[in-house]
């Protein structure tokens, strides 16, 4: 037994960090670069973040990126740097403030409102249902007034 | 569904409704299908001209906006790989001429993203600008400028801020119409 727990805490003890660890440890500046890179669209390309991109002006800006790092700027103020030249279409998700705001709440509200119409077009087709229902098993007669109730 | 029914019945809201928005949503996605989606509005429109001072392509005076202060100037945004440069090529000559005869405005070159070599060979095929050009051969300056294509053209007033951006080649109505906005005509 006492050997059993033995090789336990060894394998558990060799298992867990290469579990955690990752293969070759990335300096936390690249993993800065490749988070911010990802949020920023190339200018010159359609709807592909600087890292992906090919083109020279996005190398450039990843170079810009890693540099303005380096100089221990913020998040915010090298997005804002290339918002400065950019305007918003350098960010790849739009900005909730101002007109970006429109384009996170319409979706939103067009699916409430059609999630609302559908509730009202069951509950009232339900209704229908159940009354037709009703008219069915009377025994009055099938008169003009009756009809029309029928129809609706 | 019985006559009877069909003659009385109105139409209900919700149709009115649905058939607006068959007829709304074609419309608008219309619209929007006529527009560049790779348009980028410009931001330096309105701003100060951002300051350089750039390597030439030819001779040894460095091209620096300091030195080009107080006087409208045009900035052209080239390179010997753009194929549009050429169609615009014949009219920056003919622009930089007409800066050297009236002296009513500056006007630059800024050789973006070339190699000096190409971009001489390519001066020698299309003719030569009579004004210097500055090299931007990592792009960073068209970077602040925000350029995404070229060729772009900026126009900037006698007090150094921008007053419009023409992206693509120029014709002789925009260079005109910008040269106007910026004090440099007559």
């Amino acid at each position: 037994m006492k050997r059993f727990a033995a090789a336990l805490a060894f394998s558990l003890a060799m298992a867990t960090p290469a579990a955690t660890a990752p293969f070759q440890t990335e300096s936390p500046v690249e993993t800065q670069v490749r988070e911010i890179g990802a949020k920023l669209r190339c200018p010159v390309c359609q709807s592909e973040n600087i890292l992906d991109s090919q083109s020279g002006t996005a190398r450039e800006m990843i170079v810009m990126l890693r540099e303005q790092l380096a100089q221990g700027r913020t998040e915010a103020e090298i997005v804002e740097y290339f918002r400065s030249r950019y305007g918003d279409y350098v960010l790849l998700s739009p900005p909730v403030a101002g007109f970006g705001g429109i384009i996170w709440t319409v979706p939103a509200v067009l699916l409430l409102l059609a999630g609302g119409a559908c509730l009202l077009l069951v509950r009232r087709s339900a209704d229908k249902a159940s009354r037709t229902n009703e008219e069915a098993n009377t025994l009055e007669p099938l008169n003009e007034q009756r009809l029309r109730r029928l129809e609706l | 569904m019985t006559m009877l029914a069909a003659q009385k019945r109105p139409i209900p809201r919700w149709k009115w409704l649905l058939g607006a928005a068959v007829v709304a949503i074609p419309l608008l996605l219309g619209i929007g299908l006529t527009k560049d989606p790779s348009f980028i509005p410009s931001m330096i429109v309105g701003r100060s001209l951002p300051s350089f001072s750039l390597e030439p392509l030819a001779g040894t005076e460095q091209v620096a906006s300091e030195k080009l202060l107080g006087k409208p100037l045009v900035i052209n945004f080239w390179a010997s790989w753009c194929v549009s440069c050429r169609d615009e090529h014949p009219l920056l000559v003919q622009l930089g001429d007409r800066a050297e005869l009236f002296d009513e405005f500056d006007i630059i070159g800024i050789n973006y993203r070339d190699s000096p070599v190409a971009a001489a060979q390519f001066l020698d095929r299309q003719g030569h600008f009579p004004y210097p050009s500055g090299q931007d051969k990592r792009g960073r300056l068209g970077i602040d400028f925000g350029v995404y294509g070229m060729p772009e053209t900026f126009f900037v007033d006698a007090e150094g801020v921008v007053q419009a951006r023409q992206v693509g080649p120029l014709t002789p109505q925009a260079i005109e119409q910008n040269l106007k906005l910026i004090g440099a005509v007559r």
